[in-house]
């Protein structure tokens, strides 16, 4: 014969409250002065706009630093536009032949007073090079190779 | 309690106020405090300046300060305009007129000296007068090159040359900024916004060689004087690229001055000038008859020193010379007008016509210049009477220097015209390439043989023929002179106002140079070999020994040996 096993049940208990050391007494909540709070509220609140304008003032300080700065480079531009034009102007052909003329009692050179100087192709043999050792041409040899890998491929 | 309450609702009515102005009136107010407090800036970029092929300014930006008036600042603009009128040295009137050009803004006087500055400034005005700084183009060469380089008006925008043509490439973008400004009138930086960065004009370097472009102008203004001639153009250039190295036109004038110059005188008259050729035409005829196979080289053509015409008209050789028995060589040497009209006859007028415009006559060759015209080359059909005799030598078109020394290039570069052009590169700010030119072969005009066959004719001429004051020692040239009539008001020909020119390549072979000297109305000696060939033997001799061109053979010496050279004491 089979028997039914018997179930737990479960009540429900209200218990009382249990006293918490963690809660401020009520008599300490009601003596609070609510005009630091605002103060404080007002302080939070006032902050970040300081900060703000603490913020705009630097920026503008900043900003007149830039201006500053910014002028300073357009007169150093100016400064180097007007020297370019000088040394431009110094450095003028006519300028330099005037004062050549002039000053200097230059001339023209007459066609019979230019020589063009044939340079021997030889002339380096001819100045008596010592010749090669085998080291020599071994770090010529490598000298070129190095040269010839650096050279762009044709 | 009291208190607090009172606090409360003051911080309300505070909160309850600025939500009013942000949230509720914020955009209307925003915009209204904008319009109050911010202002457009026009940022004005740098034109960019003008160098030569080695990097020396021809172009720069220097400062100028310009004066305004503030017309609404002004109480009585006769007693303004009294005061001021004679400081600026302008009549009352003028003045009167420009403070009637706006409210708020007006110029007076425009990039002044700073002495004028100065007298302005006191006279004490600062509420009704105030002062810019501006950018003003300066060319520290001053008429160096001033018909090819141009020059930029008041407001830097180009006007004439260089400056024109590459307007585009120098004037940069304006940019624009909102700014706030203070009490004082300045920026306030951290409320600028850039609505667009400005940017800079590039930067141009030319083809012209400040040192042979003053040579070419010295020996130019020196023959102008020496020969009474109104005027003269010479043009150098590379004729293996293109580049031109010098162009001038005498008289100049100063770009720094700009429009108060005699306008004439901003005229480049080496592309802008069509004019008859003349006796130069002849080498293209001669390459044409060689070219098309309907002449041979050897054929030989009688000069009587004239020769009856289409028309009824005689063609006379200069001074009715009789040169006998030619070859086209002698032709081209003696520069003979019988001659070639009988080569041109031969020739006809279509094959004749067709290379005229392969050498590229009668359209602009496209040179990166200005106001170039296309010369006037007339259809056959329009070749009425002599029509083709004369313009066989030279009379009948017209052409530019500029399309001469084109038509030139075909010489030495196998039969191929190369396109000239004075911008050889353009770079930014940062002094970055952005673009290059470079060798433009237009078209092949005629065979390389013709070309050779040609240039030799030209060596001849400067040997024995008519070019022999264009000699230089040392060098072989191979030169044309030419000895045209300028036109009458009336019709037909002055005799007594000619064109005198030259062209020349240098040396022979591997040219270096090709030059084009003109003389406009010399008086005296007025044979193109007689005035414009020695120009052109000064000017090239000159830019040889500048190139490092060494001779091909020892100048020869007055007594024949070899050159003395010049003690170091001598050659300071």
């Amino acid at each position: 014969m089979l028997a039914l096993a018997p179930r737990s049940r479960t009540y429900p208990v209200l218990l009382p409250d249990r006293p918490s050391t963690e809660r401020e007494p009520a008599r300490r909540r009601t003596r609070r002065r609510p005009l630091p709070t605002i103060m404080a509220l007002a302080v939070v609140a006032v902050l970040p706009a300081l900060a703000l304008v603490a913020q705009r003032t630097e920026a503008a300080r900043t900003g007149y630093v830039i201006l500053g700065l910014r002028q300073q480079v357009e007169v150093l531009a100016a400064e180097n536009a007007q020297l370019l034009a000088t040394t431009s102007a110094l450095r003028a052909p006519d300028r330099i032949e005037r004062i050549a003329r002039a000053d200097l009692g230059m001339l023209t050179p007459r066609p019979q007073q230019v020589a063009a100087l044939a340079v021997p192709a030889p002339a380096l043999a001819a100045a008596g090079v010592p010749s090669l050792t085998v080291w020599d041409r071994f770090a010529a040899w490598f000298v070129r190779s190095e040269a010839a890998a650096g050279e762009p491929s044709q | 309690m009291l208190m607090t309450g009172l606090l409360l609702v003051a911080l309300s009515v505070l909160a309850l106020r600025l939500a009013q102005l942000q949230v509720i009136e914020g955009g209307r107010l925003h915009q209204l405090a904008q319009r109050q407090q911010l202002e457009a800036i026009a940022l004005d970029p740098h034109r960019g300046l003008i160098f030569d092929r080695r990097g020396r300014a021809l172009a720069v930006n220097v400062d100028a300060t310009s004066i305004y008036a503030v017309p609404s600042a002004i109480a009585d603009r006769q007693a303004f305009a009294a005061r001021v009128a004679p400081v600026l040295g302008q009549g009352v009137d003028e003045v009167k007129r420009r403070l009637a050009s706006g409210r708020h803004f007006a110029w007076l006087a425009r990039k002044v000296s700073p002495q004028l500055v100065a007298r302005v400034r006191a006279l004490g005005m600062a509420d009704e007068i105030g002062f810019l700084t501006e950018d003003k183009r300066a060319y520290p060469n001053g008429p160096l090159a001033a018909q090819l380089i141009g020059f930029a008006g008041i407001d830097n925008q180009g006007l004439s040359g260089v400056e024109l043509s590459y307007e585009q490439v120098l004037r940069g973008t304006v940019g624009r900024a909102i700014a706030a400004r203070d009490g004082r009138g300045r920026v306030m930086v951290e409320t600028q916004q850039v609505l667009g960065t400005p940017q800079d004009g590039q930067d141009i370097l030319l083809t012209i060689d400040q040192v042979i472009q003053h040579i070419t102008e010295r020996e130019l203004i020196a023959a102008v004087e020496r020969t009474g001639a109104k005027g003269g153009w010479a043009v150098v250039i590379d004729p293996m690229t293109g580049e031109i190295l010098a162009m001038a036109t005498v008289p100049a004038f100063n770009p720094n001055s700009g429009p108060d110059a005699n306008v004439r005188r901003w005229v480049n008259r080496p592309v802008a000038e069509a004019q008859e050729p003349g006796s130069t035409f002849k080498i293209f005829l001669m390459a044409a008859a060689l070219d098309s196979g309907v002449v041979p080289p050897t054929e030989r053509f009688f000069c009587g020193g004239s020769l009856p015409a289409p028309g009824g008209i005689v063609l006379r050789d200069a001074g009715g010379r009789r040169h006998g028995w030619q070859t086209m060589s002698e032709i081209v040497k003696n520069s003979c007008n019988v001659g070639a009209a009988q080569v041109g006859t031969r020739l006809g007028k279509a094959q004749f016509f067709h290379y005229i415009r392969a050498f590229g006559f009668g359209r602009p060759v496209g040179i990166d210049l200005p106001g170039e015209s296309a010369g006037i080359v007339p259809p056959p059909s329009a070749w009425l009477g002599p029509g083709l005799q004369t313009i066989s030598f030279g009379q009948g078109v017209s052409t530019t220097a500029i399309q001469l020394l084109t038509a030139a290039t075909a010489l030495v570069n196998d039969g191929a015209m190369l396109r000239p052009f004075v911008v050889r590169a353009v770079r930014d700010h940062q002094g970055r390439l952005t673009d290059a030119a470079g060798r433009q072969v237009l078209g092949r005009a005629i065979r390389p043989d013709t070309a050779d066959a040609v240039l030799e004719m030209m060596v001849g001429a400067t040997r024995t023929g008519t070019g022999t004051q264009a000699r230089i020692d040392g060098y072989t040239v191979a030169g044309k002179t030419a000895t045209a009539q300028k036109p009458a008001r009336q019709g037909g020909y002055d005799p007594d106002r000619y064109l005198a020119s030259f062209l020349g390549i240098v040396p022979i072979p591997n040219p270096r140079l090709a030059a084009l000297v003109v003389l406009d109305e010399p008086h005296g000696a007025y044979s193109g070999g007689e005035v414009a060939a020695p120009v052109f033997r000064q000017i090239v001799s000159q830019v040889l020994w500048y190139l490092r061109v060494p001779p091909a053979v020892q100048p020869a010496t007055p007594s024949g040996g070899v050159p003395r050279i010049p003690a170091a004491a001598g050659t300071r």
